[in-house]
């Protein structure tokens, strides 16, 4: 036994907000509304369904202005929680960390899945 | 020297080269896009997703290991060993009985391509396979010898982070591969449970080695092994003092425990 956890903890705090820069994917590649009109545009769209091989993914998500400001999880069998941000996700986390670790180790992640969900909810906005 | 970073999508993941070279660009890109093409072969044969993929013919019965690309024994005979020097926690073989090597082959092509860029006189650089990270010997960033292990939930998740930091400067070990069930649900079946039951006394282990694909083999069966990751780790240590692995493991409880060389590697604070 090593009895890390208090070291854990420890560590934990010290790296909080790894992953600070949520929203990673959200770059929508609308441009603004004109510009006259202050009022907000909001549009949100749910995705279709798309079967993987670790189950089946689904996402929502919703646009502010021409601009992606959220993605929700609908359907993840696989997972638990919300997901964003599949593929660049290694470079913000060493960008936002880059002082305390070069790379960042976790369980494989899957993009193309993810990706097809996305899609699927973009264009139905 | 010329820092560089280069990000390539390969088997549904991200792989991503960063380091410093000191190449003519012209030389630098022709070395980077041979090493990654060296990852799209590996996927083009070896993926189960791709129908036509020569792995999944031979998993349709449609051809034999004896007809396909040669490659494809050098990884069957890559698994068998995974498999006997594991004990048999490891097996490429899966509950259909079907070969299935994905869980050597993204480590196994990474290894290519890094060796790809060593031999272009790329020396200077890191590899992180979709998780599983490996380190140069002429390593220069001293940040780059440290490798943060993510907590066990998804990359995405509002509580994602960092569990703890290592740093593997100054060791023997190169490498560290996560094995979990975060990303991608309960995907590792334990070959030693009944009808190959998916593995999930364990949330998530993270396994260092000298190796990248000895430390992604050994992450997979320590994590079929579950609650007795551990001691076996430790006790296959003790005989093998040459050539140590090391472990941190997490259980659905936020419980941890380490093998007995884990601790000495957690990076110091002050730096």
């Amino acid at each position: 036994m090593v009895g890390a956890l208090a070291i854990n903890q420890k560590l934990e705090a010290d790296s909080a907000n790894a992953f600070g820069g949520a929203g990673l994917i959200g770059n929508g590649s609308s441009t603004p509304e004109a510009s006259a009109a202050p009022v907000d545009v909001k549009k949100s769209a749910t995705g279709d369904p798309v079967d993987y091989l670790y189950g089946t993914i689904q996402v929502s998500i919703t646009q502010l202005n021409g601009k992606l400001t959220a993605i929700e999880l609908l359907q993840q069998q696989a997972t638990a929680g919300r997901e964003q941000a599949f593929p660049y996700l290694v470079k913000y986390a060493i960008a936002a960390n880059g002082s305390s670790f070069g790379n960042l180790s976790n369980a494989t992640y899957t993009t193309d899945a993810f990706k097809q969900a996305l899609d699927s909810a973009i264009s139905k906005l | 020297m010329a820092r560089f970073e280069h990000f390539e999508e390969c088997m549904g993941t991200v792989f991503r080269f960063a380091g410093n070279h000191d190449l003519p660009q012209s030389d630098f890109d022709e070395a980077i896009s041979l090493a990654t093409s060296l990852l799209h072969r590996a996927d083009q044969i070896f993926s189960l997703y791709k129908p036509e993929s020569p792995l999944s013919r031979l998993a349709r019965g449609e051809t034999s290991v004896a007809q396909l690309p040669p490659v494809v024994e050098e990884i069957w005979d890559e698994c068998e060993r995974w498999e006997r020097e594991t004990d048999g926690w490891f097996s490429a073989f899966t509950p259909q009985n079907t070969f299935d090597p994905s869980g050597v082959v993204k480590t196994w092509a990474a290894k290519k391509a890094a060796d790809q860029l060593l031999s272009a006189g790329i020396v200077d650089f890191t590899v992180n396979a979709g998780g599983d990270v490996w380190i140069s010997d002429a390593t220069t960033e001293r940040n780059d010898w440290r490798i943060g292990i993510s907590t066990p939930v998804t990359i995405a998740s509002p509580q994602a982070g960092v569990l703890t930091v290592v740093d593997l400067f100054g060791t023997e070990y190169r490498a560290m591969a996560t094995s979990g069930s975060a990303e991608r649900g309960e995907h590792i079946w334990n070959p030693k449970a009944p009808g190959k039951a998916p593995a999930n006394e364990l949330v998530q282990i993270s396994v260092i080695a000298k190796d990248l694909v000895e430390a992604d083999v050994w992450a997979t069966a320590a994590f079929a092994l579950g609650d007795r990751a551990i001691s076996a780790l430790n006790a296959r240590n003790a005989a093998n003092p040459q050539n140590q692995i090391q472990a941190i493991a997490v259980w659905p409880d936020g419980n941890l425990d380490g093998t007995e060389g884990f601790i000495d590697l957690l990076a110091k604070a002050s730096h």
